[in-house]
């Protein structure tokens, strides 16, 4: 009877005590789906706690919220798809390495079937509207994206306008500058504008000259005047026509001089030949060059003044190689000033050099900008910004694109708080936005800011959702535990 | 020898005294000037070789890093070197071999390096990490400013240049590292358009301004018997003196000065590291590093004492605010295990007073407590030991079991006296107390011993594992072996002190009697004694219940332990067992390649989140470096200290006892039920408030996370290093080797390190366009460097101070690609042209961090195996490796990791775990006279590893080496109570047989019953003393106990399991022993007499 007993409390005792590790074990293992990652080494991915094998810290569970699965390609190429035609398999690719294909349905190494490679998928890539490898889609919650700071915009099609900066200088009008020469020589009597840089209006004495020349001439036609009024009474139609003949040739030659009209006037009205002829300016301006001194003795053809106009100036920008295919005649530009913002003048493009300066390797571009105020002095350098207008273009914010070198990918904001990286080709980026070329569609939802957080954690959970499962076998066994815990 | 040692104590009791009094001294001594720290310093000796220049991280490590490490490479004592090359630093680490000194290790480094500096290229400044690791982070602070009057610029000023050094001055003080604000930098601003003008290059102009700021001095001049010193003045001090310097002169003699074509404007300097402070913005910090093997409290008393001498002076509205103090937590958990170790004794002593009963016996084991305590900081401070919570660990789980010989002492000769007085008094009781001493000695003097030379194994450890519980294994066993002293010198010279046997008769009667009781005492008879006769009525059924079916017991007890073996299996693991440090270090980590900007949002959200817990006193985030070469962090890495309020300012929880129980209730349920939310809930929550994507979460703490940042090697069982030459090829070895180990049987797991990549901007000249212009790479780079890089040219010395001078362009020129084409590189001929021109420009992927060791590049694949002996394990991968991978040529594989270490562990333990069980097994037997009875002593062993199994079960604590520690104490523990155990079965048996009342089982039983039930006071007293010790530990919650409770936990579960099987086994194989041997065909025969082979030698 006792002894009985006493076996049955020792087996049930045994039982119990036997029975204690499964309980305990399984309260452990409720949740096989947790998978587990190292805090500062995310990419080190296992599939149960324990220690990260690079830095010793202890692994977390990752959360599960977020779908760990890479996005599928078909919804990042045709977004909304409906009923799907039946689509047509290209090949079947390893899934632990996209570069091993095969024709047939296939197993790997480790027993994982190759996943198939549909045709428009395929095709999608070449679009430009794939979606990005070892990149997945994000679903960090409104929480998340609050706390990164996600900004979206929207991709629109806008007109694009592209700026190119250029260093320019201000030149003077070429067709506004005068010199002023005189065709006779003599000596400089009286100099009115005697300094460089004074400013002049047309028909304002320049200088006085003494000319022998002119002077003879003068009295030439004078004498030449006189003698028609005595030939006036002649009958003789001959005579008459030869004193005029005399008087147009000797006024003529006046003209020829240069001699202004108001002075043949004066001199007709008065009849005596003037020492001095007084010269004039030409047109209103500014003395930019001045050649002569008081009683300086000219020669005919002397460059005595050069009056510039600078009403309107012309600004010439030096482009690079580069940009020389943007620009054009009537393109509209905006002239700055380095060190003075307040003076903006808008200008247009009015002439491109056809040709390359080839020592500083640079196109010319002429631009006019009108100068009433004068504030723009020629030989002063300038900003020139020349808008190129690239037409309707669909653009995101410069932001938006992530540039690897290799590849540039937008954040698309799919439903609701799900970001998808999406593979793009991006045409020309500036003034804050990219145009982009294809694998975006207007009005599409992308990620402006906290980008590099998202690409983070898109890269994060891409790595974490290709990581290997562990092998089966040693998953079972808990012994491996004991790492060097087993030593002593 | 031992009796006569204790003879010899007996009769010279002053002598012992004195000499023990002495020695106290001494040890107080030994303990004012011990070196104090939260946990023994576990880094190994590393000497850091630390590099800036601002280049890009391969840029680094071709020109600085490889160079240097392979200047190293066979320096003497040299265990590994390992280079890593980051944006703008290189770290070369030389790790040592163990127990190399470290200042010794720096000279050799510095010799080494003394060959190479040279060869290094110019701006490149290399120099001696400071004498200390992370772990030396002791005390940072930051500071703030109320008033609104200082920019962050000035508070860093007086941060770099006055207060760094103050604190830096503190003996004990390594270093002080700046973080946080801005640097004052003169910031020259170029415009290209203006420099065009005048045909100036902007090399042109970093030339002029580093000639426009220097000093010299003209030597001395002699006027009228008084010398001169000639000064020529010249360094640039204010934004003006360099607006003047002159570029060229134009035509006419008109200079062109720098203000011409340039911006001269106070700015940052580029920022590696950025902080803040609760989350509301730039905040500027310092950190205290402490000098290697310092006392960490007396520094950080020193630094705060210092900073509050500076209080007074510091700039009006600022104040300096402490971010994290280290001293905090070293008191706390100090205080902690101080009050364990208090309470243990005086448990420990209540414990041995009720159950002796008798006061001048318990006074014994009470002051030897103590006693031993005290002496054991005699050795440690000899040994350079500090205490921390691992020595003072030690001391405490050996408290209960120090006692043991003085109990078992005393209770021996109560026992013996009781007997002579109740045998009528004959003879003198001194003789027989003397004898009562001697009889137990021996006994008591080995199973102290044995319970030491159990501890050996821990020396064999080496590295971390080594370091950390080095202190703790060498004070519990030198507390183990004063007290085996002490139980053979002061226990009998004490215990003899108190020689009176009659009561006292004066008056008063009440004195009297109570001077009776405490010098005196009663004398019991087992019988009669109160706590006896409780333990009789239990254990007298089981034992004899027990002798009744001897075998069956015996197989029950194995099956327990066999089913004990799977639930070991089930243990998970850990390198050491969490230290709650009281304070939270928050460690997001992106991955590589985020900006200053970007990082200083994060931090300044992640911040503000924190603070907004009412938990939290204080939030101090950094992202990025701090200004020490003992802070590797790229921006990625952000470390934020959280500092928390006192436990009771917590959010409470609501209880079952939170509505009515009264104060002094709670918190004796607390610990039972927290009524606070818990360290765990608290993190719980702040990782659900911080979930932000891109950013991967990490919850430590500051000791053990710059403990776990201080290796640089492989962690993990196995490790592959590939050595090579480009990085890409070695990330594609890497992966190819981790899809065949993946398939070798035994690997848990596989990975191999990938690159994290950096951005880089190319600009790769076209040499044809440069020989086109005449231009070399070396002068288009010159203007890559100044115009876009930004280098700082020269710097201003302003007093104590000094400030960079940088020139660049303007923000807006080199802010994007397109802008960095049109950087104008002057040509000879006088033009400019645009970089695009010149240079290929694009954008790449790269590595951000470049790793070198021992002069090659080298990537690693961690391996963890499982279920697999680890030297076959790397035999058949390597195999598998060599058949299935073909290495190109010039690179190289190499095995490595803990296997090698565990090797090496295997190697000594193979050697030393022999010599500790010979040793064990020859004290034991030195003791037991018998080969079988050490044996069954040792069996105790399983006996208590199945309790401390199933506790660990049911606390959900992992395998750790401090768990290995516990058990290993426990060993002793066990083999020490077998002892006595067989002791008292011993003498009782030999008892009988002198009195010939062995000659039926029924006579052997009762023998047995006697031994084991009549003298089941003394063993249930140690017992009961070593459990009562270890339980306050377990509940102790406060700072420091974590640790200790993996160490108690195996000891308490396998004490409980040990005792109670050795009380009911072995009496069970003690009978069946004797049957077999002593009594062979006596059971089952008539009662005769004994059987003619000659008893076992007890030690009578």
């Amino acid at each position: 009877m006792r002894r009985r007993r006493s076996w049955l409390v020792l087996g049930l005792l045994v039982a119990v005590v036997s029975a204690l590790p499964v309980v305990v074990g399984c309260g452990r293992e409720s949740a096989p789906t947790v998978r587990y990652h190292c805090p500062m080494h995310p990419t080190y991915v296992s599939d149960r706690p324990g220690d990260c094998p690079i830095c010793g810290m202890r692994l977390v569970p990752i959360p599960p919220e977020a779908p760990p699965q890479p996005v599928p390609p078909e919804k990042a190429s045709q977004p909304g798809a409906g009923a799907e035609p039946p689509r047509r398999i290209l090949h079947y690719r390893n899934p632990m390495d996209p570069r091993i294909t095969s024709p047939v349905p296939a197993k790997d190494s480790m027993g994982m079937d190759f996943v198939p490679v549909y045709a428009d998928e395929a095709a999608g890539a070449v679009d430009g509207a794939a979606a990005v490898s070892g990149l997945a889609e994000v679903a960090p919650g409104a929480e998340g994206l609050r706390l990164a700071g996600v900004v979206t915009a929207t991709a629109a099609r806008e007109r694009l306008t592209r700026t190119i900066r250029a260093t320019a200088q201000v030149v003077s009008d070429e067709t506004r500058v005068r010199r002023v020469q005189v065709r006779a020589g003599g000596w400089v009597e009286r100099l009115f504008v005697d300094f460089t840089g004074q400013r002049v209006r047309a028909g304002e004495p320049l200088l006085s000259l003494y000319s022998p020349d002119l002077l003879a001439t003068q009295e030439e036609y004078v004498r030449a005047r006189q003698a028609v009024t005595r030939f006036a009474a002649s009958a003789q139609p001959e005579v008459r026509k030869g004193g005029e003949d005399l008087v147009t040739a000797a006024r003529r030659r006046l003209e020829l001089l240069d001699v202004p009209a108001a002075f043949i006037a004066e001199l007709e009205r008065t009849g005596t030949p003037r020492r001095a002829v007084t010269l004039t300016a030409p047109v209103s301006g500014f003395v930019t060059a001045k050649a002569v001194f008081a009683g300086q003795r000219v020669e005919p053809g002397m460059e005595l003044f050069t009056v510039t106009d600078l009403g309107t100036v012309w600004v010439e920008a030096q482009l690079y190689e580069s940009e020389a295919p943007l620009v054009a005649v009537g393109q509209t530009a905006t002239l700055g000033l380095p060190y003075d913002v307040t003076l903006v003048r808008e200008g247009r493009v009015t002439f491109v050099s056809p040709t390359i300066d080839p020592d500083t390797r640079t196109l010319t571009v002429r631009l006019e900008f009108a100068n009433a105020d004068l504030r723009l002095k020629p030989g002063m350098f300038a900003v020139v910004q020349l808008h190129v207008d690239l037409g309707e273009q669909l653009v995101v914010p410069d932001d938006a694109v992530m540039d690897t070198g290799v590849r540039q990918y937008v954040f698309v904001a799919d439903r609701g708080d799900t970001f998808a990286p999406r593979a793009v080709t991006v045409g020309w980026r500036g003034d804050g936005r990219a145009q982009i070329l294809a694998g975006l569609a207007a009005g599409e939802q992308v990620a402006t800011r906290a980008n590099f957080l998202l690409d983070s954690e898109s890269r994060l959970r891409a790595a974490i959702a290709e990581a290997p499962p562990a092998e089966p076998a040693a998953a079972a066994d808990g012994a491996g535990q004991g790492r060097q815990g087993d030593a002593p | 020898m031992i009796r006569a040692i204790i003879g010899f104590s007996a009769h010279n009791r002053l002598l012992v005294l004195l000499g023990v009094a002495a020695l106290c001294v001494l040890a107080v001594h030994s303990l004012r000037t011990i070196r104090l720290d939260a946990l023994p310093d576990l880094s190994d000796t590393q000497v850091i070789i630390y590099s800036r220049w601002d280049r890009s991280p391969d840029v680094i490590e071709d020109q600085v890093t490889y160079p240097i490490v392979s200047a190293l490479l066979g320096a003497p004592r040299v265990k590994a070197i390992r280079g890593f090359s980051d944006f703008g630093f290189s770290f070369v680490y030389v790790v040592f071999q163990d127990g190399t000194d470290i200042y010794w290790a720096r000279s050799r480094v510095l010799e080494y390096l003394s060959k190479i500096q040279s060869r290094l290229p110019g701006g490149v400044s290399t120099e001696l990490g400071p004498d200390a690791t992370g772990v030396g982070w002791v005390f940072q602070y930051a500071l703030v400013d109320h008033s609104g009057t200082h920019s962050l610029d000035e508070l860093r000023s007086y941060q770099d240049w006055t207060l760094r050094y103050v604190v830096q001055a503190v003996p004990g003080v390594a270093e002080v590292a700046s973080i946080g604000g801005f640097v004052k930098q003169y910031q020259v601003t170029v415009d290209p358009i203006r420099l065009a003008a005048y045909g100036i290059p902007i090399t042109m102009v970093a030339d002029a301004i580093r000639a426009s700021n220097s000093e010299a001095g003209g030597r001395l001049m002699e006027w009228n018997g008084t010398e001169y010193m000639v000064r020529a003045r010249g360094y640039g001090r204010s934004l003006a003196d360099f607006e003047q310097v002159v570029l060229k002169t134009g035509t006419g003699g008109v200079p062109v000065l720098l203000r011409d074509v340039a911006r001269v404007e106070f700015g940052p300097e580029m920022r590696r590291g950025v902080s803040d402070l609760d989350g509301l913005g730039d905040a500027v910090g310092g950190i205290v590093v402490m000098r290697h093997g310092e006392n960490a409290l007396k520094v950080i008393e020193r630094v705060t004492a210092r900073l509050a001498e500076v209080r007074p002076s510091l700039p009006a509205g600022v104040e300096i605010v402490t971010t994290y103090d280290r001293s905090d937590l070293i008191t706390r958990a100090l205080g902690t295990l101080r009050h364990e170790l208090v309470v243990e004794m005086v448990i420990v002593a209540l414990v041995i007073l009720l159950f002796l009963w008798h006061f001048p016996s318990a006074i014994v084991p009470i002051v030897t407590i103590p006693i031993s305590v005290l002496l054991a900081f005699i050795p440690l401070r000899m040994f350079g030991v500090s205490v921390n919570i691992m020595s003072l660990a030690g001391i405490a789980i050996s408290i209960g079991v120090l006692v043991d010989g003085a109990i078992v002492e005393v209770e021996n000769a109560y026992n013996k006296l009781h007997l002579w007085e109740a045998g009528g008094r004959r003879g003198d009781y001194h003789a027989v107390r003397l004898e009562a001493l001697k009889e137990v000695g021996p006994s008591v003097f080995f199973s102290l011993l044995v319970i030491g030379v159990a501890f050996l194994p821990i020396f064999a450890l080496v590295d971390q594992e080594g370091r950390l519980f080095r202190p703790l294994a060498l004070s519990k066993t030198l507390a183990m072996l004063l007290a085996a002293l002490l139980a053979i010198t002061l226990d009998p010279a004490l215990r003899m002190m108190f020689t009176r046997m009659d009561p006292f008769t004066f008056r008063p009667r009440w004195l009297a009697r109570f001077t009776t009781h405490v010098a005196v005492g009663t004398y019991y008879a087992e019988e009669k004694h109160p706590i006896s006769r409780a333990i009789f009525r239990v254990y007298e059924p089981a034992c004899r219940f027990v002798l009744k079916r001897p075998r069956r017991v015996i197989a029950a007890a194995l099956l327990l332990v066999a089913v004990s073996v799977p639930a070991y299996f089930h243990l998970g693991s850990e390198f050491m067992p969490p230290l709650n440090e009281g304070t939270i270090l928050y460690m997001p980590t992106t991955l590589p390649g985020i900006s200053v900007g970007e990082a200083q949002r994060l931090l300044e959200t992640q911040d503000r989140i924190l603070r907004g817990f009412p938990e939290v006193e204080r939030v101090f985030g950094k992202a990025g470096r701090a200004d020490t070469s003992t802070d590797p962090a790229p921006f990625s890495m952000m470390e934020t200290t959280v500092v928390l309020r006192p436990r009771d300012e917590w959010r409470p929880r609501r209880r079952w006892f939170s509505s009515w129980a009264p104060g002094w209730l709670r918190g004796v349920l607390a610990p039972l039920w927290p009524d606070r939310i818990s360290w765990d809930e608290l993190v719980a929550e702040m990782d659900a408030a911080l979930r932000i994507p891109g950013v991967t979460n990490a919850w430590t703490m500051p000791i053990k996370a710059r403990t776990d940042m201080l290796t640089t090697g492989v962690r993990t069982p196995v490790g592959i290093k590939v050595f090579g030459a480009d990085l890409k090829e070695i990330e594609r070895i890497g992966a190819e080797i981790e899809g065949i180990v993946r398939k070798v049987p035994g690997t848990r797991s596989a990975y191999a390190e990938r690159v994290a990549g950096g951005y880089f901007v190319d600009i790769e000249p076209r040499r044809d366009q440069l020989a086109r212009y005449g231009l070399t790479v070396g002068q288009v780079q010159a203007v890559i460097m100044t115009a876009i890089g930004g280098e700082n040219i020269t710097t201003t010395v302003e007093g104590r101070a000094r400030y960079p001078v940088n020139l660049r362009y303007p923000r807006g020129l080199r802010d994007d690609l397109d802008e960095l084409r049109r950087v104008l590189v002057p040509v000879p001929s006088g033009a400019q042209v645009p970089l695009g021109q010149l240079a290929d420009i694009g954008i790449t992927q790269g590595p951000a961090m470049v790793r070198n060791e021992n002069g090659f590049l080298a990537g690693y694949v961690y391996v963890d195996i499982a279920g697999r002996d680890v030297g076959g394990y790397v035999e058949e991968a390597r195999r598998a490796v060599a058949a299935q991978l073909s290495l190109p040529a010039g690179y190289v594989l190499q095995w490595s990791g803990q296997y090698e270490n565990m090797i090496r562990v295997r190697e000594r333990l193979k050697s030393v775990v022999p010599i500790t069980l010979v040793l064990i097994f020859v004290l034991l037997l030195a003791n037991t006279r018998s080969v079988f009875k050490a044996l069954l002593v040792m069996l105790a062993v399983p006996f208590s590893a199945i309790g401390a199994i199933w506790l660990f079960h049911l606390l959900h604590y992992n395998v750790s080496i401090a768990a290995w520690v516990g058990m290993i104490a426990l060993l002793g523990l066990d083999a020490e109570t077998a002892v006595f155990m067989l002791l008292f079965l011993d003498l009782s048996y030999d008892d009988a047989k002198r009195r010939d009342r062995l000659r039926s089982p029924e006579e052997l039983d009762a023998a047995i019953l006697h031994g084991a039930v009549k003298r089941a006071r003394p063993k249930l007293m140690t017992v009961t003393a070593a459990f009562m010790g270890l339980l306050p530990i377990m509940w102790s919650t406060s700072a420091g106990a974590d640790v200790m409770k993996r160490i108690a936990a195996p000891m308490i579960g396998g004490l409980v399991t040990s005792f109670i099987l050795e009380l009911l086994v072995y009496p069970a194989i003690y009978k069946l022993w004797k049957q077999r041997t002593d009594l062979r065909g006596l059971p089952e025969a008539r009662p005769g007499r004994p059987a003619g082979a000659a008893p076992p030698q007890g030690p009578a």
